[in-house]
């Protein structure tokens, strides 16, 4: 007897095929047509397809619990969790700042982990930080399992997470290299950016202004500098949210001829917004870096179909709507609230991306990068975690649909192809017809080991 | 067979140590001392009765914390070529508990009367331990990812019998280790005796594997990523052996990608010198960083390691022996 049956779904694996999916406490026991087994819930799916579900590597859900000063009225493992699966996906991986305290000790670490296994709907995974104050404590956030560690050059915004200058980044990468872990960059240069910021601040403080402080060169110039300390070090590196096409060409170029074991990942925004969206929205599409014009879009697609990006993620990053209010775009919030979208940003631009492509850029290629263990893909073994998606279906994204706590999606109004009709973590459903149908039950993840 | 052993009266005079430990504690004459005592050594094995009464009536102990089928029985064929009773000593990897075990084990190894004990161990440093700890010779078959001091004198010895030939010495000699330097006691072994010879040494492969701050870690050293680049530069390739769960561990980079960038190849070859003298200390992954046809091609030697193997640890056994000054 299984306990779930998902039948004649097309599953999306290595090819996409018609298959049933048998689910046995929890995990994956069969993908093979025609399964005549008994299943205690089956789940007709003809018509869907079956995807792994999504794993964001790169969210700010900001839950340490409840404390003094722990901004509990920001995202949350909850809400954020919710709005995760309502997009297909199962698994966040939440970096260390913007939650109070910051990931930067064991203590903070332990209480993120619970705070979020109070909270979340989906498995999780947490980054530990990388600050000029906090090497002593990498081993101790390995011991405890993070998947890596994520550092800022330029400037992260937040006082409690001050950026790595070059020194602290070489030490930090030897440390990581020791421990076998990644360590995730913001690549952005911190002198480019702050000088142009200062002279912004006495011509305009609008959208503009702001989006020509932070030029595809700040990010190109970090990336050539963090790929010499990798090599120098031998630091398996990662560059987060990459913007524009040069620096993605960059990794290639480092992984390729010199050897280092680098990758990059881009967003949503960059590939679904343009400037003139950042202008038409407002604080609500401010990021940094910044979304580009349609040309350097067009750039980004492409390196995304010759595979130049291991994956997508969403950057999720938000905070409550009263620090999105201000006129000058400088002093704003930065963040986008993308979770909920991933999967639907990437199916939209169909036909550049197969499909099989698709899960390996939300799915398949995270879990490799960051050894998840039984996670990214419909195999047996796996969890069963899985998006069933109705490819025929185009819906406009109404702020109702939203899961998230403040529901400031910049995809508000669009419209997008393939509606998540139904989410499965370890086999049970989180989220089915635009609802959430369970609470809690998130599991940590740490990374399997490095020998 | 004495007599040949002491017709090389300066390689006897050089050796005073009685435990090998690694090769980094070694001086060059030291070396030269083992390699020439192995030349003369080599040719016992080519006689119709392979056995020399150099260390007749001497017990020799393998002591292996960890599994390996070739170094342990090729201590014991030196072992028994020399007329030395060998007694395998197995350990069960799951229950050893650290130091006070190992020491322990040793203690009663050598109340038993033993003249050396040779260890591999996962734990670096483990067989200083031990020498620290027991009267006898200690020989290290292994220990973690520090030294493999007999491979490395093998590989010495492989490169120096085929450059003799040539009439080439370490002096004039490039070469390249190839693969995961960071992880490997081989490769560790064989920089320090090749830089005490006075080769040029080159390691090769990913920064993950060679991060190029290792050429701060030895001096003299230098470091690539780009084998292609490096190839016809090199006199001479050292293959290591890529262990298969650390590259995928990573996941990027693949095994895939390692195989297409750093895997020896028949095509790769045609950028090399013509004479490159190809080793790997073996087991082989054929078809990973090393292709069959190289192998198993005339550039390769990786069977003469094997038999240059014997040789190595025989002169090690007997000058270890020797140097305890009480040899029958």
């Amino acid at each position: 007897m299984l306990d779930v049956l998902i039948r004649e779904a097309a599953v999306v694996a290595e090819r996409v095929e018609r298959a049933d999916i048998a689910i046995v406490e929890g995990k994956i026991v069969a993908v093979v047509a025609g399964i005549a087994e008994q299943a205690k819930e089956t789940i007709e799916a003809a018509g869907l397809h079956a995807f792994p579900g999504v794993i964001d590597s790169h969210v700010h859900f900001n839950d340490a619990g409840e404390h003094e000063g722990s901004r509990a009225h920001w995202e949350g493992a909850a809400t954020g969790s919710a709005a995760l699966a309502a997009g297909g996906g199962t698994l966040f991986c939440d970096m260390p700042l913007n939650s109070s305290p910051p990931t930067l000790t064991a203590a903070a670490f332990d209480a993120k982990r619970a705070a979020c296994e109070k909270g979340s709907v989906t498995d999780f995974a947490l980054w530990g930080g990388l600050t000029p104050g906090n090497l002593d404590h990498l081993e101790a956030l390995a011991q405890r399992g993070v998947i890596g560690f994520k550092a800022f050059m330029a400037n992260s915004g937040m006082d409690d997470f001050p950026r790595a200058d070059d020194l602290t980044l070489y030490r930090g990468m030897k440390i990581a290299a020791r421990l076998g872990l990644p360590v995730a960059l913001h690549a952005e240069s911190e002198e480019i950016t702050s000088r142009l910021a200062a002279e912004a601040a006495r011509s305009g403080r609008g959208m503009l202004d702001y989006l020509h402080s932070r030029p595809a060169l700040a990010e190109i110039e970090a990336t050539a500098r963090a790929i010499t300390l990798a090599e120098e070090t031998g630091c398996s590196l990662h560059i987060v949210h990459v913007a524009n096409a040069r620096s993605a060409a960059l990794v290639r170029r480092a992984r390729v001829n010199g050897w280092v074991a680098v990758t990059c990942e881009t967003c949503p925004h960059y590939l679904a917004l343009s400037e003139e969206d950042a202008e038409r929205l407002g604080p609500c599409a401010k990021c940094a870096p910044p979304l580009r014009t349609l040309p350097e879009i067009e750039e980004l697609w492409r390196e995304l179909a010759a595979g130049r990006f291991a994956f997508v993620a969403s950057d999720h990053s938000p905070a409550p709507p009263g620090m999105k209010t201000s006129p000058d775009c400088f002093h704003c919030w930065g963040g986008i609230s993308g979770v909920q979208s991933t999967l639907a940003v990437l199916l939209t631009r169909d036909p550049r991306l197969p499909l099989e492509r698709v899960a390996k850029l939300t799915a398949g290629h995270v879990a490799a990068r960051y050894r998840l263990p039984d996670k990214g893909a419909i195999a047996v073994g796996n969890d069963a975690d899985i998006a069933l998606v109705d490819l025929d279906a185009r819906y406009e994204l109404t702020r109702a649909m939203l899961l998230d706590r403040h529901q400031q999606s910049p995809y508000v109004g669009q419209t997008f192809r393939g509606r998540v009709a139904r989410t499965l973590l370890r086999g049970r459903t989180l989220f089915l017809e635009g609802k959430l149908v369970a609470t809690g039950g998130g599991q940590f993840l740490r990374p399997a080991p490095a020998t | 067979m004495t007599t040949s052993i002491a017709a090389h009266p300066d390689g006897r005079m050089a050796w005073t140590r009685q435990n090998l430990l690694g090769l980094e504690d070694l001086s060059a004459p030291e070396i030269t001392a083992i390699l020439d005592t192995a030349r003369s050594l080599k040719e016992v094995s080519t006689r119709s009765i392979k056995k020399v009464p150099a260390l007749r009536g001497k017990v020799v102990v393998n002591l292996f914390f960890e599994d390996s089928t070739r170094t342990k029985t090729s201590f014991s064929l030196a072992a028994q070529r020399l007329s030395a009773d060998v007694i395998d000593f197995s350990v069960s990897t799951s229950s050893v508990s650290k130091g006070e075990t190992l020491r322990d084990t040793a203690r009663n190894i050598e109340a038993m009367g033993v003249d050396v004990i040779v260890v591999r161990h996962k734990s670096s440093g483990a067989p200083h331990l031990l020498a620290r700890s027991v009267g006898c010779s200690v020989i290290n078959a292994g220990d973690g990812s520090h030294e493999h001091p007999t491979q490395g004198l093998l590989d010495l010895f492989t490169i120096r019998e085929v450059m003799a030939t040539r009439g080439r010495d370490f002096g004039n000699l490039h070469v390249a280790i190839v693969g995961d330097i960071a992880n490997s006691r081989v490769a560790r072994s064989n920089v320090h005796g090749l830089i005490k010879l006075g080769a040029k040494v080159t390691l090769v492969g990913p920064s993950t594997l060679v991060p190029g701050d290792f050429r701060r870690l030895y001096p003299g050293v230098s470091v690539a990523h780009d084998l292609d680049a490096l190839l016809p530069t090199v006199d001479v390739v050292n293959m290591l052996r890529i262990q298969f769960e650390r590259l995928t561990s990573a996941a990027f980079p693949s095994v895939r990608e390692y195989s297409r960038f750093f895997g020896l190849t028949k095509e790769r070859m045609a950028r090399a010198k013509r004479d490159l003298l190809v080793l790997h200390p073996g087991p082989m992954n054929r078809g990973l960083e090393i292709m069959t046809d190289v192998a198993d091609g005339e550039n390769s030697a990786i069977l003469s390691q094997v038999a240059n193997g014997l040789a190595v640890r025989m002169a090690v056994l007997y000058l270890c022996v020797g140097a305890r000054g009480d040899r029958r």
